[in-house]
């Protein structure tokens, strides 16, 4: 079925077409809130919020733009609603820990995915979100600094936080000897 | 190139590879709670429509209360009459006194709502009537049939006595009672002639009628849980008056059906074309109604998305209450709940058991 088939039944509240539309988008959401979320299960949660958000507001989409980024800013939207103002504690930074540190692509490319993704996950949740928003999903820092209720300087200031973190979490691979 | 920059755009090169998958458990999870929510949406439309039938209900039962305490005034009033007019016909006294204790015992029931004034005379079964008469005649013979009859020890003598003074006390009471008949009765049952000759004269002739309606249709099923149910439809009622109560009718109604049943959604449309009885047993300004009888149904479509769902024409009882409201003259609007069990309406054997709920809106015409 066509997608605009697929969005008119969604519009009617047709189970089938709801479910049709969830199995053909469901795995290029989930990523997208993996990169958002700390884990697997709040990824999940946020998946299973964004698809009811999605068909309750789908009578309101008019078609004009691209029907994956209006569900992508919906997922995303979620996410931030979810970790916004959280503040984790036992967290502290040492701008001078990372100095000289520099991780090369040949170098990032032997680490798996899964350890990457880990510790963006791990990052503190308003880092993760800035990280991820600017580096991965090209927002502007004036986009994030309005989504986030932070200032431009703010959201500047926790990327740069952030990339430093991933700097020396994610783990150097072992030279061979 | 700057370390900063490039860890960014490195991660990012390496994620756009990443590919995973939720659990099976998030849509079923999802789909647990758009089955809730729509089932809030269909428990919310039903208590709406149930609060305004039963509204309609209480209208209804008000009113219809009203009436019948007016009609059951009539009524005595008419009884009156038609005792009045046997007594003024009759010249038999033996007829007059049964006449005048049927009188008696209509103004006993009716002392407040009745204007009427009658004297009455009758055998001593009637203490009232006999006291009646001893207070408003004060006659002499009263007191000594009265007297008589209380302290005679002979049974012949007090017969005898008992029977001559009835005569004439029944005598000078059919006088007094064509007295007051010729005046104030005969006053009353012009009244009352003139009230049944309009009201003749208003009531409705009509035989026939057409009914447009709109119905909101309920497609549920007696076995299995089911959403995504409710669906908006339209038909067409003529109906016959057969005598003042029960009508025949017939139509056609488009229905356009859908349910899903663990996650089979179904969607059918039927013509359905019902032979009902409606039995309307009052007839006043807002009546309510039942209606009974079996539709036939004949399929015009289907989708499913389960390809070994075979749908076909299929028979169905029905039964419902509803209620007519009088707009105008020969206009009235109808409200009503139909209840349609389907009778075997797949070809492959199916447990689901399903049935209609429609609840409809029309507007009647007669001619």
């Amino acid at each position: 079925m066509d997608i605009d088939k697929l969005i008119k039944r969604c519009k009617k509240q047709k189970l089938d077409a709801q479910s049709q539309l969830y199995q053909l988008y469901k795995d290029d959401l989930f990523i997208l809130c993996l990169k958002y979320c700390r884990n697997k299960e709040e990824a999940q949660d946020n998946l299973q919020d964004t698809f009811l958000e999605i068909f309750q507001k789908i009578k309101n989409y008019k078609g004009t733009g691209s029907f994956e980024g209006w569900m992508k800013r919906i997922t995303i939207n979620k996410a931030i609603d979810k970790y916004k103002g959280k503040r984790e504690i036992n967290f502290e930074i040492n701008d001078n820990i990372l100095n000289g540190t520099e991780i090369t692509i040949e170098n990032i490319e032997t680490i798996p995915l899964e350890e990457i993704l880990t510790q963006v996950q791990n990052l503190p949740s308003q880092y993760r979100l800035v990280f991820t928003m600017y580096e991965l999903d090209n927002y502007s820092h004036k986009e994030i600094a309005g989504l986030l209720n932070i200032s431009e300087s703010t959201s500047k200031s926790n990327l740069h936080r952030a990339k430093k973190l991933l700097q020396t979490k994610i783990p150097r691979p072992t030279k061979a000897s | 190139m700057d370390s900063k920059n490039n860890i960014g755009t490195q991660i990012k090169s390496r994620l756009e590879h990443l590919s995973a998958s939720p659990d099976a458990s998030v849509w079923e999870n999802i789909e647990k709670e758009l089955k809730k929510k729509r089932r809030k949406r269909v428990i919310f439309f039903w208590w709406l429509s149930s609060g305004s039938v039963l509204t309609v209900a209480l209208v209804t039962a008000l009113f219809y209360g009203y009436s019948t305490s007016k009609n059951i005034h009539q009524e005595k009033t008419q009884d009156v009459k038609k005792t009045i007019l046997q007594k003024n016909n009759t010249e038999d006294n033996t007829d007059l006194n049964e006449e005048l204790i049927t009188s008696s015992k209509l103004e006993e029931q009716q002392k407040s709502s009745a204007p009427i004034k009658v004297n009455l005379l009758g055998p001593s079964k009637n203490k009232t009537s006999s006291k009646a008469i001893n207070e408003s005649r004060n006659t002499e013979n009263t007191s000594t049939i009265a007297k008589e009859t209380n302290n005679t020890s002979s049974p012949t003598k007090e017969s005898v006595t008992q029977q001559n003074n009835k005569t004439e006390l029944e005598e000078e009471l059919s006088i007094e009672v064509s007295d007051v008949t010729s005046n104030e009765e005969t006053k009353k049952l012009k009244e009352i002639d003139e009230k049944q000759k309009d009201s003749t004269e208003n009531k409705d002739k009509s035989r026939w009628s057409v009914t447009p309606q709109g119905l909101l249709s309920y497609y549920g099923t007696l076995k299995e849980s089911s959403s995504n149910n409710t669906s908006y439809n339209y038909g067409f009622l003529a109906s016959y008056k057969m005598n003042s109560q029960f009508y025949a009718r017939t139509g056609i109604r488009l229905l356009n059906l859908n349910q899903d049943i663990n996650g089979i959604s179904r969607e059918v449309t039927y013509y359905q074309f019902p032979i009902e009885i409606k039995y309307v047993p009052f007839q006043h300004k807002i009546n309510p109604y039942a209606v009974g009888g079996f539709s036939y149904y004949s399929l015009r479509d289907s989708k499913t998305n389960v390809s070994n769902q075979d749908f076909q024409a299929t028979v169905g009882l029905n039964a419902g209450l509803g209620a007519e409201v009088k707009l105008w003259k020969k206009t009235f609007v109808n409200f009503e709940s139909i209840f349609n069990y389907q009778l075997m309406p797949f070809s492959q054997k199916s447990d689901i058991k399903p049935y209609i709920l429609n609840l409809s809106l029309g507007i009647e015409y007669r001619f």
